[in-house]
């Protein structure tokens, strides 16, 4: 029944006829706006007259700490009420007209609408926008004065870079999609917005190329976006949750990211990010397996060290999955399969250990992923602490103590800095469960055991899409001109097509390197050099 | 839904039904690392029944981490059935025992000479699916149990001391090298003919030196180690060694690092058939006599005449074993029949052992290059 009656109200208020409209007079406005606005003791209400006779009414509203001050007193206020005195005081068209004047003459403000009902108007003073209400006219202005404390556009922390741009996204939307389009200055780069949440009216953008993209994916995640209907979106999580394929699934099928130029590379890809307001995190659908593993620096630098930098990342994942289970399936169940110096060296470090592999190994990562979750939570200076009492505790204490043996912590420090080498963070998280998964079913069934694990979640992400393109591709539907950025990442002049799985527009590049014929000293008499001088 | 309750099901069917059975964790087993078997003597059988003797040696794992005085134990069981000595060591130990990285498999002579015996351990360790097809096989001129009172000197573990010399073949060919797939392999296809190294056994080191020579399940005879060297050459097997010549009253050391064997076919005369053993090497010249340069081609060029004289003397001396004094074909010449000459084998299939000893007659040719002479000159 709840369900009922909040989808009647959802078309309600879409209706803009039940919205209040303003009237001529003031002090209705004003009244109506008020009792609204009860107990919003951060409201600001500043009523001035203009004119010789001071009877020129006006009122502006806005909320404390979301507005540029300066700008109003030097903009708004000082313009009219200094300037207008200025005039011709009984001008008797001057009050026919008041509303004309200053709505196109007298407010040095770039941003300037005019509304006609009151809801957008509170809205608008929500926002950080400054309202002006004016006697006799129903009229009502909106002046854009946001300007907040805002944290300066910063080094994203979980997606450095040493060799790359630093700039990374800020928690205010606007700042975002301004990064973003300075790197694409196309008018085809298009963002939509709209505001999601039914109280907190979240700014939301959704950026593309347009012909770039297929127009399928834009109209689906368009669709997807204006199936939320929630009180707030908090965070960019909100979002992926609510729109991703297969919420169920360990695995993010939407990939979020701090840095612009990843969004800019990705919807040049043919991609569609998403920003959200009050978040770092911008989303970029569709996500791949292929894609969470490449981290933003593997296109800035050359591509050898990036391919083998890359391949070691795939190796590190797999690592990362598979090493606990691998050992304890092969110490419990497979000795065989060692070399006899291995198998003798841990039969001799397991030697008077008290539990079976499988139980020494949930101890040691359940360990580790506490002092994890700990040193996440703490400050840098006591993260560092934990980090030194757990070191010990694990690496030592547990060793001497006879509870683990020393191989097993070799094995789980491995795993551990394999897993950090995916660079991001929500799919090694899922592989940081997997691997859980792992250790019960190769504890249980050995190798057997694992390998049914691993089929099983190949069969998943076989099965898994991410608006419409198959999760693990390019390797399944398989387009042999994709795997160019895979597990290697060829030359850039070799990349001449966009991937064919996901763009529309496929030709990224036409010129190649073939041009940069060298003669025998090394130079080419500046041939064709001026192709990119201004005319 | 439904596949949730699918994968409940099967994952509680995995944990319930299966229930870890066939878990050993790596502590609670004994690795055999070698196993010795001989024939039980009378006064060694506790029933008259008994046939075997089994000796067993496993390294302590405490002591190769606490560096403990012993490293590694013995211990023998006697019993009628090879499998039934093995399970009867689970009335002495507290362990699981593990044969997955078994690597020496030394035989008594007894054994080798008793070929029901013989048989029967060799069907045992083939069919047993956990023993290491990678082993080592030996034949201990006396008793395999006088092996297991070895107290090698260099490494801590008998059995790798034992299969780290087998694996020095790379360097002295006189070493042969028999995994048990190989042995088999040959048993198989030669209906009881193999040839396997002999093991030495002193107090305190073993020693590798010739092979033992079975023909129908039985050990026949043995050759030395100059003659083991040689079977390498022609079984086209021998990676490196040192060929001792002589050269005009000079000890003239020749170490090879190459050397390539390979048969040939030459004709069918009547009911004889004739085959060229091509022989290349490759090495160095290790020692002269100081102060006499080897740089001198003629100097070289006798050298390497005088090498193949001998290489072909001995090759020529160890076929002539083979086909006059054992009379069975170990030198690959029915294999490269089968395989090349198919027409031919099938011809004389059926009564080969007598058409190998009369039949058959082989030249060795061989081609040796000292491609090296050494730093100081």
């Amino acid at each position: 029944m709840g369900l009922f009656t909040r989808r009647k109200m959802a078309e309600k208020t879409k209706d803009e006829s039940y919205k209040v409209q303003s009237t001529t007079s003031l002090d209705e406005n004003l009244e109506k706006i008020k009792l609204m606005l009860t107990d919003c003791e951060d409201i600001i209400y500043k009523e001035f007259r203009v004119g010789v006779e001071q009877d020129l009414r006006f009122t502006l509203i806005f909320t404390d700490g979301l507005v540029d001050k300066p700008f109003i007193n030097d903009s708004i206020l000082a313009d009219l009420m200094y300037h207008a005195r200025e005039i011709s005081p009984d001008a008797p068209e001057l009050k026919d007209e008041l509303y004309k004047l200053v709505r196109y003459g007298s407010i040095p403000s770039p941003e300037l609408k005019e509304i006609r009902n009151l809801d957008d108007a509170i809205l608008a003073i929500l926002t950080g926008d400054t309202v002006m209400l004016i006697d006799g006219t129903a009229n009502i202005i909106v002046i854009g004065t946001k300007g907040w404390p805002a944290r300066g556009v910063s080094e994203p922390s979980t997606e450095a870079v040493i060799r790359g741009p630093r700039e990374g996204f800020t928690e205010t939307y606007r700042f975002n999609s301004a990064l973003v389009r300075r790197r694409i200055r196309d008018p085809r780069l298009k963002l939509k917005q709209m505001q999601i949440g039914r109280r907190s009216f979240t700014d939301i953008g959704m950026m593309y190329i347009e012909d770039i993209a297929k127009p399928e994916l834009v109209k689906e995640v368009k669709r997807r976006l204006a199936t939320i209907d929630i009180d707030a979106i908090l965070d960019s999580g909100y979002i992926e949750e609510l729109i991703e394929d297969n919420p169920f699934s360990l695995f993010p099928q939407i990939k979020a990211t701090e840095r612009p130029d990843k969004v800019a590379a990705a919807l040049y890809q043919g991609k569609v990010a998403i920003l959200i307001d009050n978040t770092p995190f911008a989303l970029i659908v569709p996500a791949t397996f292929n894609a969470f593993f490449h981290a933003a620096e593997d296109h800035y630098i050359r591509w050898i060290p990036a391919t083998v930098l890359r391949l070691m990342r795939f190796i590190a994942g797999t690592l990362s999955l598979i090493m606990p289970a691998l050992y304890i399936a092969v110490t419990s169940y497979h000795p065989g399969i060692l070399p006899t110096e291995l198998v003798l060296s841990i039969a001799a470090a397991r030697e008077g250990v008290p539990f079976p592999a499988v139980i020494e190994a949930l101890i040691l990562e359940l360990t580790f992923e506490l002092l994890r979750e700990a040193g996440v939570r703490l400050p840098t200076l006591i993260g560092g602490v934990v980090g030194i009492v757990g070191g010990l505790v694990i690496g030592q204490a547990a060793v001497e103590a006879g509870i683990v043996s020393p191989i097993m912590v070799i094995i789980v420090a491995v795993t551990a800095i394999s897993s950090f080498s995916i660079p991001d963070y929500s799919f090694s998280n899922a592989f940081r469960l997997f691997r859980f998964l792992l250790i019960f079913a190769a504890g249980f069934l050995g190798l057997y055991g694992m390998i049914l694990g691993l089929l099983l979640m190949i069969g998943h992400l076989v099965r898994l899409k991410s608006f419409g393109t198959p999760y693990l591709s390019p390797f399944v539907s398989f387009t042999a001109s994709d795997l160019k950025d895979t597990f290697v990442r060829l030359p850039i002049f070799m990349m001449k097509n966009r991937p064919l799985g996901i763009a529309k527009d496929k030709i990224r590049m036409v010129n190649n390197r073939g041009e940069i014929k060298q003669t025998k000293d090394g130079y080419n008499n500046g041939e064709g050099a001026d192709k990119n001088d201004k005319k | 839904m439904r596949i949730f309750k699918i994968i409940v099901i099967l994952i509680l069917c995995a944990i319930i039904l299966t229930a870890c059975w066939d878990k050993v964790e790596i502590e609670d087993r004994l690795f055999v690392l070698g196993i010795g078997i001989d024939k039980a003597k009378e006064e060694e059988k506790s029933q008259p029944t008994d046939r075997y003797v089994i000796n067993f040696a496993s390294p302590i794992v405490s002591a190769l981490k606490n560096g403990g005085e012993e490293t590694f134990s013995t211990y023998k069981t006697i019993s009628s059935i090879f499998a039934l000595g093995l399970n009867q060591m689970y009335e002495r130990i507290d362990k699981k025992l593990s044969f997955q990285h078994t690597r020496v498999l030394i035989f008594g002579e007894d054994l080798l000479k008793d070929e029901r015996l013989f048989r029967e351990v060799l069907d045992a360790v083939g069919r047993a699916h956990d023993f290491h097809r990678n082993m080592y096989v030996f034949a201990v001129p006396g008793r395999a149990d006088e092996v297991f009172k070895i107290k090698p000197k260099f490494t801590s573990i008998l059995a790798m001391y034992v299969s780290g010399i087998a694996e020095n073949n790379l360097y002295q060919s006189s070493i042969y090298k028999m995994p048990a797939y190989q042995m088999y392999d040959n048993l198989i296809n030669t209906e009881g003919d193999t040839v396997i190294p002999t093991l030495r056994p002193s107090k305190e080191e073993a020693k590798v030196s010739g092979v033992g020579i079975i023909k129908d399940y039985k050990l026949v005879g043995y050759l030395d180690d100059k003659d083991s060297e040689t079977l390498n050459w022609l079984n086209n097997s021998a990676n490196g060694g040192i060929i001792a010549g002589q050269h005009k009253g000079v000890e003239v050391p020749y170490k090879y690092n190459d050397f390539n064997t390979k048969l040939k076919l030459d004709k069918v005369e009547g009911d004889k058939i004739y085959l060229t053993y091509n022989m290349e090497a490759e090495g160095s010249a290790e020692e002269y006599i100081w102060n006499q340069s080897l740089l001198d081609q003629k100097l070289l060029d006798d050298l390497e005449d005088n090498l193949e004289k001998i290489i072909e003397e001995r090759s020529k001396s160890v076929v002539d074993k083979f086909q006059k004094e054992f009379k069975v074909d170990l030198i690959g010449v029915a294999e490269y029949l089968r395989k090349n000459h198919s027409e031919i084998y099938k011809a004389i299939e059926k009564n080969y052992e007598s058409f190998f000893e009369s039949n058959i007659v082989i030249e060795i040719e061989a081609k040796a290059a000292i491609r090296r002479v050494g730093t100081i000159e």
